[in-house]
């Protein structure tokens, strides 16, 4: 009952919802995407509740803001890390990188600021 | 002792009947405390990712000494998935059973891995007979490496698959024929069938073999986006008890179990959802 | 010859000498007048709830303890058994910040810190400072102005060593004179002060001799020997479990059968803890000897007092006391006491 083909199939459309939840991806033909967006999300969530338990005063710290910040540094890199404390690691990183990103903005004029990120490779 | 319907505990001295494992509650970390005082806690399950046999946490060995059964749960194996098992994860559940004397362990109707890619979450098997072939080896593999049985959870989904062969009871009911492993049934995740696919939870029930339901999950969760979402996070709601009483009118049931992973309530609040399971049991005793 | 600024080395070298044992001296005489003139009259002290007497007795991270205690033992805070704190019901912990006259805001600190962290969150607390500030104004406390006559009078004659001791090393070794005595005094001048920084910053508040009467009559010393008591033998029994367990595992390793299971000490760590029965009673009465002046103490009040006066170690649940303290590091006896001098001057020349 079991044979390659029907095998690779399921492997396929497994990945296909894989790659659509955690990178990215498309969803697979045929899976309605508005609830593969909104599992996406609840995946998201699920992440920063495991961070937030992992580092409170991170979490607490960003107050209202910790879930928006977290949605922020998901969408630049959906793919979790292998486990709760890098995932949490990677975010405060990504939280001081952009409040360091907001004290430039605040404190050079437009033009010579973006030149100054570029320079940096804080952004293209 | 003679047969009891519903197979929980009633003796005078509320020991723990032999075929059954009672009422009890997922034990976390951080009710870790909270646990042994909860009045009408039989029984535990862990998880079997985040306890190592051979360093099992102070307060869980003392709830395993003074007697209460501890079932492992497992999270991701990926039972549904066409990448071979894990040797280290299925080991891990093997040395939990035999650390504590387990009468058997479960894991999930579900994959959480493709690719080599981590979905870091259960995600739902598209129910052909292709998948059916896939978990029913993946089973056997199991269950010949485990020393006692195994119990399959059907997980929440929130996505369905448009090739979809089977519903979800004929799938579970095959299943059992094939590889003769036991359920572990979810009554909110029949609930969450409800709300986010039409399913009724009472035609599921009818249509399932459930003199091979091992034990029973209750947990709470929320409505968002339309869709329920079962977060364990949240107050055990009266549509779920509902469907728990439907169930344990169908048939006895060996152990009932609150799972809470998340925003922990108060010591009283954990008493009355507990409570409140018990007197789901015991109204459809009454009948 | 002449003599720098007129004085000859080791003449200079008593004096500097005797400036460091003013160094030392000056603020431990300026705390014992602090003591005696800034206290309060005698009989007019208030009657002080236990958040006070926790502050009175050692500081605001004290005052901090009694709420920490107070509210794991009714349930509105849980403590998981390696020392977390989560909040369990924000609901009664809201009607708590309502009703308690010192409008402690606890829910502010979030969820799954250390008993420690919480402590020194709850400590910054503006119910907590307030506190001081009353226990300050009632002269129970050493006001500010005593604190900064200390700090000031210390800070200057350090200064003034400092100055002087450099002046005439450089004068010295400009004219090849001998220093080694005196860069010797220098050397302890400067740890000294170093040592002076690091004690103040483990400073608990001071107290006056009212306050320290009143901590006497609490019977303070008493409840913190049987604390201390109490919790010694606490961990000579688990220490005995431990050893027994050891003992057994190798006897059962011997015998070529599977070791025991499970660890008895965590039988003697958990012994608060039933299973199937109701929740222990959370008030149980105190018993320490102490007489209480002017409370209408219910068994909980007396409980807080013995936080207050002893710390988390004084909790009655054996559960929630080894979880509490599992949170904090061992909690050692008091900071060091006044800057014990070292100096002595030699003979130079």
């Amino acid at each position: 009952m079991r044979s390659a083909r029907t095998d690779d199939e399921l492997a396929a459309r497994q990945l296909s919802l894989v790659t659509a939840l955690v990178a990215g991806g498309t969803p697979p033909a045929g899976v309605d995407s508005e609830r593969v967006r909104i599992q996406a999300l609840a995946l998201v969530r699920k992440r920063s509740r495991s961070v937030a338990r992992h580092r409170p005063e991170l979490a607490a710290g960003l107050g209202a803001n910790f879930w928006p910040a977290f949605q922020r540094y998901a969408a630049a890199d959906p793919t979790p890390p292998a486990n709760t404390s890098s995932d949490a690691k990677r975010f405060a990183r990504y939280v001081r990188k952009s409040r360091r990103n907001r004290l430039i903005r605040l404190l050079l004029p437009s033009s010579s600021r973006r030149a100054w990120l570029v320079e940096r490779g804080l952004r293209s | 002792m003679t047969a009891r319907r519903d197979g929980l505990p009633g003796g005078p001295d509320g020991a723990i009947a032999p075929c059954g494992l009672g009422l009890g509650i997922g034990w976390r970390p951080e009710i870790d405390l909270a646990v042994p005082r909860l009045p009408g806690v039989e029984w535990v399950e862990v998880v079997a990712e985040n306890v190592d046999p051979r360093a099992v946490p102070a307060s869980l060995a003392a709830l395993h000494q003074r007697g209460l059964p501890v079932i492992p749960h497992g999270v991701s194996l990926s039972l549904g998935g066409t990448e071979p098992l894990d040797g280290k994860r299925l080991g891990r559940l093997a040395g939990l059973a035999e650390r504590f004397g387990s009468p058997l362990v479960s894991e999930h109707v579900a994959f959480c891995r493709a690719g080599g890619m981590e979905a870091g979450h259960l995600l739902p098997l598209p129910r052909t007979r292709a998948a059916l072939g896939v978990l029913t080896e993946n089973i056997r593999a199991a269950q010949a490496a485990l020393p006692v049985p195994l119990a399959v959870e059907n997980i929440a989904a929130l996505v369905s698959w448009p090739e979809d062969e089977f519903t979800e009871a004929q799938f579970l009911t095959e299943l059992v024929e094939r590889t003769g492993v036991l359920l572990l049934l979810d009554v909110a995740n029949l609930y969450t069938a409800q709300v986010n696919f039409g399913l009724d939870p009472i035609a599921t029930l009818d249509a399932l073999p459930l003199d091979r339901v091992g034990y029973v999950h209750v947990a709470g969760g929320v409505l968002r986006d339309g869709v329920w979402h079962d977060t364990h996070a949240h107050p055990v709601s009266q549509e779920i008890l509902n469907i728990l009483a439907a169930l344990a009118e169908r048939t006895p049931l060996p152990g009932v179990m609150l799972e809470r992973d998340d925003a922990y309530p108060s010591d009283a609040e954990l008493a009355a959802e507990i409570a409140a399971i018990q007197e789901v049991l015991h109204e459809v005793r009454a009948h | 010859m002449n003599q720098p600024w007129g004085l000859s080395g080791p003449q200079f070298l008593w004096i500097y000498g005797a400036g460091m044992a003013a160094f030392v001296a000056a603020p431990l005489l300026l705390v014992l007048l602090a003591r005696t003139f800034g206290t309060s009259v005698r009989g007019t002290e208030p009657i002080l709830d236990a958040y006070q007497v926790g502050y009175l007795a050692r500081g605001p991270q004290r005052a901090a303890e009694v709420v920490i205690g107070e509210l794991t033992a009714s349930g509105a805070l849980r403590v998981d058994s390696t020392g977390k704190i989560t909040q369990a019901s924000p609901a009664e912990l809201a009607a708590w910040s309502a009703t308690c006259p010192h409008g402690i805001a606890v829910h502010a600190v979030p969820d799954g810190l250390s008993t420690q962290k919480v402590q020194r969150r709850l400590a910054k607390d503006p119910g907590i400072v307030a506190i001081g500030a009353r226990l300050r104004a009632e002269r129970l406390l050493m006001t500010r102005s005593w604190v900064i006559a200390v700090l000031v009078t210390s800070a200057t004659l350090w200064l003034a060593l400092m100055i002087a001791g450099a002046l005439r090393l450089a004068e010295g070794s400009h004219n090849h004179r001998p220093t080694g005595y005196l860069g010797g005094l220098y050397f302890w001048t400067v740890l000294l002060g170093l040592y002076s920084v690091l004690w103040l910053r483990r400073l608990q508040p001071i107290r006056t001799r009212a306050g320290a009467e009143y901590l006497k009559r609490l019977g303070q010393r008493e409840v913190a020997k049987q604390v201390k008591e109490q919790l010694a033998v606490q961990r000579k029994a688990e220490q005995a479990a431990q050893r027994a367990e050891r003992k057994a595992r190798r006897a059962a390793r011997r015998g070529g059968t599977v070791p025991a299971a499970d660890a008895t000490i965590a039988s003697t760590a958990f012994a608060g803890a039933t299973v199937l029965g109701p929740e222990p009673a959370r008030s149980a009465p105190a018993e320490s000897s102490a007489s209480l002046p002017g409370l209408t103490a219910a068994g909980g009040e007396a409980a807080l007092l013995g936080i207050a006066l002893a710390g988390l170690a004084a909790v009655e649940d054996p559960t929630l006391r080894t979880a509490l303290l599992a949170g904090m590091p061992s909690s050692s006896g008091g900071g060091g006491c006044g800057g014990g001098g070292c100096g002595g001057g030699g003979c130079g020349g």
